[in-house]
């Protein structure tokens, strides 16, 4: 991370901030700092390209689905597991532990994480989709039921905070805090938290995500409703390894 | 075959000085006397070896990386992450970076020439490293000076990974002469620059008849090259509709790797384009009758691309470091640690290595990190970490639609056995989606080397 602006939003939590609440909040678990949060964390609705809300017992199972968050440019991937993910203890880029607050919903198997490896910066984009959860196993290294980025075969777990299985990636994938609502059974994402990585993705990035997503909007923060839709319709293809 | 490799060597002259500096050790005086004894005008090199290069006052340990490749870019970078106090210096001769992975698809239109272009100095600003541009001539282990084309650097520690040379003799070429007009007239296209770029317009120029490409002996730089050029001249061919043929010689008796995919590719996609011949080293060339020789007869060749055996670039032989045992001229160097055994100042890396690891980019991209894991390691005076590098390798076989296969490999060391695969994953059926990765792969590791 070598750009001080794209940096800015986030900030090294030391214990009492709102985002850390938030994420106590979100795990129901006692409070733990997460090495990095993001600050001023939009909180959105996430919705199908209907436009209506995307109810937690309607995401199919073994969705691997998208939406941008926090950025309009930046892709996540949104999972439903085959088993409840309880809350798990990771380690974020520069070996600080944080505890991922474990999945969401009925179920509690109901996960996010940025799709942008932490190897190289591989993401999903309408043209290819590098990193992509499936419940079979991949080819290249054999790991079933985990996000695989299949650039250089880094395989990460979506029920443990996407600790890395094998491949070059050294730290997990940042984590999207999702939420819940009982009584709608509406999905909202709240947070991210664990080793972000958007500085390095925009300056990668620029040119290609100014010309999708607009010079102005790229790397503005969403709001309202975000729609998620699965990976196989968003991207051309869906890349398998 | 190391004493083919050695006659060659001898024969093409190494100049005297350098074998002067090298035997006394002491540098400058040294390496003047040598010249002037009469092998090189004195002024034509005095200049920059008897001043001290520009660079910014070093803060904290220097190590000077010679060789801004795979490894060399992978490697100074790393060291900064590992410890910003390092003062790393890379040492590199080329204007710009240009990458031999990835050339094949370059070489078959399916991607442009600036994916493979990238700045030194892009890489060195967003890294925090310095790029001198220049040659390594000689260094002094003792007192941990080295001479540069730039001028001289004293360093703490040093990382030579400059990559690979060519035995001409390995292709019964004993002349030097021959093997200058052969290196001229039918490149490897196995280094980067304008050896890619003249195969490119070989390829532009070609109207009919038949294209040589061959497979080395031994442990060649990228096992899978001769076999996915192969498929990418064939399908050029195909797309253009030339009347030519592409004939491969292979020592081996299948591909070396990624046998089942290539072999189907072959046969499903180029019967009447590419002739596919094992078992066959070539014995002779003639350059000017345009003939290649083999134990099975000669083959008559429009144009071609003769690739030589391997061996570690000539520096390493120049400066002292290679490692008698190896046909290969590669470097004496502790397997897992990388230095030169009694010498933890000085490290050799990349495609001249002793190891027989698969000489390649990623190979040697996930070897730097480990290397500038154990440099750093030994400065704070710690304990190293060896850890297997990895290879993984895609290969484009078809470019209209897009198809790749892939490997992917680690290494580990076995008493009484000594190195082998381990880990090893293989996709022999080609498909679109890796040819999307096979891509995004160098796009990858073009993002490590040159980005923040
Ligand atoms: C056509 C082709 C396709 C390939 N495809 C793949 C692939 O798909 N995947 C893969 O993983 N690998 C591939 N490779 C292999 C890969 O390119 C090499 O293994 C890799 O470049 C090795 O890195 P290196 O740093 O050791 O050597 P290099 O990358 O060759 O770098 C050596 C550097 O040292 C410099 N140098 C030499 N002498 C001196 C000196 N005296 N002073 C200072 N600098 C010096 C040179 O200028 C050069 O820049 C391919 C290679 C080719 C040719
Ligand atoms: S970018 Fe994902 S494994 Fe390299």
């Amino acid at each position: 991370m070598s750009n001080s602006t794209d940096r800015r939003d986030f900030i090294r939590l030391c214990g009492k901030t709102a985002a850390a609440v938030a994420v106590a909040r979100a795990a129901g678990t006692p409070l733990m700092a997460p090495a990095f949060a993001l600050e001023n964390a939009p909180r959105v609705r996430l919705v199908t390209k209907d436009g209506g809300p995307l109810k937690a017992r309607e995401l199919p199972l073994y969705a691997n689905w998208i939406f941008h968050y926090p950025y309009h440019s930046s892709p996540a991937l949104l999972i439903k597991l085959d088993d409840p993910a309880p809350p798990t203890e990771v380690e974020d880029k520069d070996g600080k532990a944080y505890q991922w607050p474990g999945g969401v919903g009925p179920d509690k198997n109901i996960v996010s994480y940025a799709a942008i490896c932490a190897h190289a910066l591989s993401y999903d984009s309408r043209e290819s989709a590098f990193l992509n959860y499936r419940r079979k196993r991949n080819q290249m290294t054999g790991h079933g039921r985990v996000i695989t980025c299949c650039a250089h075969a880094s395989v990460y777990d979506p029920a443990a905070g996407a600790r890395v299985l094998a491949g070059p990636a050294k730290f997990p994938l940042a984590a999207v805090l999702l939420e819940h609502k009982p009584d709608t059974d509406e999905l909202y994402a709240v947070g991210l938290i664990g080793s972000e990585l958007y500085g390095e993705f925009f300056k990668a990035y620029r040119k290609e995500l100014r010309k999708q997503f607009g010079r102005a909007k790229y790397r503005k923060m969403v709001q309202g409703d975000v729609i998620a839709m699965p990976v196989a319709e968003y991207s051309e293809d869906a890349i398998e390894c | 075959m190391s004493d083919n490799g050695k006659k060659v060597v001898d024969g093409l002259g190494r100049r005297d000085f350098l074998k002067t500096a090298g035997l006394a050790g002491v540098g400058v005086a040294a390496a003047m006397g040598g010249m002037a004894a009469g092998s090189a005008p004195a002024a034509a090199v005095a200049g920059p070896l008897s001043r001290a290069a520009d660079l910014p006052k070093n803060k904290g340990p220097r190590v000077v990386v010679v060789g801004g490749g795979w490894s060399g870019l992978t490697i100074a970078k790393y060291l900064k992450k590992e410890n910003p106090k390092f003062d790393v210096v890379l040492l590199e001769p080329s204007a710009m970076f240009m990458s031999c992975p990835l050339s094949n698809l370059w070489l078959g239109g399916v991607v442009d020439v600036d994916l493979l272009l990238h700045s030194y100095l892009d890489a060195a600003r967003n890294n925090g490293y310095v790029w001198l541009q220049g040659m390594l001539v000689q260094f002094d282990r003792e007192k941990r000076r080295a001479w540069t084309t730039a001028g001289h650097v004293d360093y703490d520690y040093i990382v030579l990974a400059p990559g690979i040379d060519y035995n001409y003799a390995s292709l019964g070429v004993k002349d030097p002469a021959v093997a200058s007009t052969l290196a001229h007239m039918y490149p490897a296209a196995f280094k980067p620059g304008s050896e890619h770029l003249s195969l490119r317009n070989k390829l532009d120029d070609f109207e009919e008849g038949v294209f040589v490409l061959n497979v080395p002996a031994g442990n060649y730089r990228c096992m899978p090259g001769p076999y996915e050029r192969a498929c990418i001249i064939a399908s050029y061919f195909k797309k253009e509709g030339i009347k030519g043929k592409v004939i491969l010689l292979d020592p081996n008796d299948k591909p070396t790797i990624k046998a089942e995919g290539f072999l189907s590719a072959f046969n499903d996609l180029y019967k009447d384009v590419l002739e596919y011949h094992t078992s066959t080293t070539i014995t002779g060339v003639d350059p000017h009758n345009k003939v290649v020789e083999t134990e099975f007869g000669e083959v008559k060749f429009a144009d071609a691309a003769l690739y030589p055996r391997v061996r570690a670039a000539r520096l390493i032989e120049d400066v002292g470091l290679v490692d008698p045992n190896s046909p290969q001229m590669e470097a004496r160097i502790d397997h897992f640690f990388y230095n030169v055994p009694g010498d933890e100042h000085t490290y050799v890396a990349g495609d001249s290595r002793p190891m027989p690891f698969s000489k390649s980019g990623n190979t040697a991209n996930t070897e730097g990190k480990v290397v500038a894991g154990i440099i750093a390691a030994r400065a704070a005076g710690k304990e190293p970490k060896w850890e297997s590098p990895n290879t993984i390798c895609y290969s484009m076989v078809n470019t209209d639609p897009r198809e790749s296969i892939m490997v992917d490999a680690k290494y580990k060391f076995t008493k009484g056995k000594g190195w082998g695969f381990t880990d090893v994953r293989v996709i022999n059926k080609r498909s679109r989606q890796l040819a999307k990765a096979n891509i995004e792969w160098g796009r990858g590791l073009y993002r490590d080397m040159f980005g923040a």
